[in-house]
């Protein structure tokens, strides 16, 4: 079964994919520091069977013990995405689910009890919301939730009481970034009540000039208004990023970087992680933007989901060092594009 | 750069946020980072001293929370709740956190399904009316059309 990734993504010229999960505990068990090894098992088991009774199609279930698995291979996970740091921090009795496109991800006794998480190809906050909610109707039929009338849905963190919902967008904006309004786009989405972060390298600047906004309210909202809320202001990111791409690929200096980076990903013998996501965020935009028309959406995403020095040594089945990850990272992208 | 918060690990994210009604940007490594920034949630915002005097003094009173063991200087220490039971037994306590967080609210979402008798409509509709009201006042008129949809549609069997 293809990843997730390789879907045909929504809105895939600046969205590059969108993330929705839900937050819950079993009334039953006290949290995650007062919880006993044996309740965690017990967890375990019943989240399990309550998962048996859902079907997912073509996709299918499969139930990992994390002890069981190498440390690259865990480490693999969270380069990808589909775990959280603080759930590797102590493998012991952490079972993870995880859906064979790797597009649902839950999380059993991590700082909740249970996280749904469902990860979608470009921007689809719908299609992902639609999906955990699913899995939590699911879930709740058998398993009795930690609820309060007031409070909602109770949550280790009082950040996540209420709904339990966290959704966000990952953005691609190369544009805004060049014209330098990113300070201030980050002042006017904070102030609607979301958050935005981009991951960044030492002098280098955001990673792949790629941005998460999430929602940070999950009190006083219902789960529609969240997504809603969230996707309004997405949007008009989006419709800006549209603006000033219109404005910076009049520039030749533009078209020629971006196709300077295709030649570079095509041909180059040895790349790092580094080198690897700005010229891949460069190809990203000239693809979106019709400049490049060798590569897909999908086959980028792909990239960004592979080229991580984890990932990369599972792959290999074995350690790379950091010379052999450069190579490997150069054949495995040139092979793709 | 180091991590803004710890001080221990090389920062690689840049967050910015609401926080107490100012806008924060801080430079995080990825393990506070992925606790939202709000890994010290009692520490930090204007009303923490107020949180830990109450810590203080229930300390001296010992009280604990039957159904785990948690104090609430436990609580406050980790920024994590014990148990559901925690929320209960430390209302009043957590309260003025939860306010600075998602401010004065109560949950209007999704219950659980074996839970389905649904809170006063009563509560609910002067909530969402607040809200309404505020969003015209800030001429926020595509969250306010929503809030007045939802309104209608609790409205109607009646
Ligand atoms: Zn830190
Ligand atoms: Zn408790």
């Amino acid at each position: 079964m293809e990843k997730w990734y390789r879907q045909p993504p929504h809105q895939g010229d600046i969205g590059i994919s969108t993330r929705v999960r839900l937050a819950r505990n079993v009334k039953q068990f006290p949290f995650k520091e007062k919880i006993s090894s044996s309740g965690q098992i017990q967890l375990n088991q019943m989240v399990k069977s309550a998962l048996k009774r859902m079907d997912l199609g073509h996709n299918k279930f499969g139930f990992i013990e994390l002890q069981e698995l190498s440390e690259l291979e865990r480490i693999a996970l969270l380069e990808q995405n589909l775990v959280s740091r603080t759930f590797l921090t102590k493998p012991e009795n952490r079972m993870l689910v995880l859906s064979e496109d790797h597009s649902v991800s839950i999380m059993v006794n991590e700082e909740d009890h249970i996280r749904i998480q469902v990860l979608r190809s470009g921007m689809d906050l719908e299609g992902a919301y639609q999906l955990c909610n699913k899995i939590d109707d699911i879930l709740s039929e058998t398993l009795d939730f930690a609820f309060d009338d007031t409070l909602g849905y109770l949550t280790v963190s009082p950040t996540n009481l209420g709904t339990g919902l966290r959704a966000s967008v990952l953005l691609h904006l190369p544009a805004l970034e060049r014209i330098q309004i990113i300070p201030q786009l980050m002042k006017t989405v904070s102030r609607m009540g979301l958050v935005i972060r981009g991951s960044y390298g030492e002098e280098t600047g955001v990673i792949g000039s790629a941005y998460q906004i999430a929602n940070q309210v999950t009190l006083g909202l219902s789960e529609q208004m969240e997504i809603s809320n969230l996707q309004n202001i997405v949007r008009q990111v989006m419709e800006s990023e549209r603006g000033a791409r219109a404005d910076i690929l009049n520039n030749i200096e533009v078209i020629d970087e971006i196709c300077r980076s295709y030649g570079i990903l095509k041909y180059a013998r040895m790349i790092t992680s580094k080198e690897a996501y700005a010229h891949l965020s460069n190809v990203r935009l000239g693809v979106s933007e019709r400049i490049l028309e060798e590569v897909s959406l999908e086959t980028l995403n792909q990239l960004l989901n592979s080229v991580g020095e984890a990932t990369l040594s599972v792959r290999a089945n074995q350690h790379l060092n950091a010379r052999e990850r450069d190579l490997d990272r150069a054949r495995l992208i040139r092979d793709l594009i | 750069m180091l991590c803004e918060r710890c001080s221990r690990n090389q920062a690689t994210t840049m967050l910015t946020q609401r926080v107490g009604g100012r806008t924060v940007t801080e430079h995080l490594c990825a393990e506070c980072a992925y606790k939202g920034g709000f890994s010290s949630l009692f520490n930090g915002f204007p009303f923490d001293q107020m949180v830990a005097n109450l810590a203080r003094t229930h300390r001296a009173s010992g009280k604990r929370c039957p159904s785990c063991g948690s104090s609430l200087e436990e609580i406050v220490e980790s920024g994590r709740i014990g148990c559901s039971e925690c929320y209960t037994v430390f209302r009043r306590e957590l309260m003025p956190t939860i306010e600075n967080i998602h401010g004065k609210a109560a949950h209007i979402g999704k219950r659980p399904l074996h839970r389905k008798e649904e809170p006063p409509k009563r509560l609910l509709l002067a909530q969402l009316r607040d809200d309404l009201q505020k969003a015209v006042q800030e001429e926020n008129y595509e969250k306010a059309a929503q809030l007045r949809d939802e309104i209608r549609g609790m409205a109607d069997p009646e």
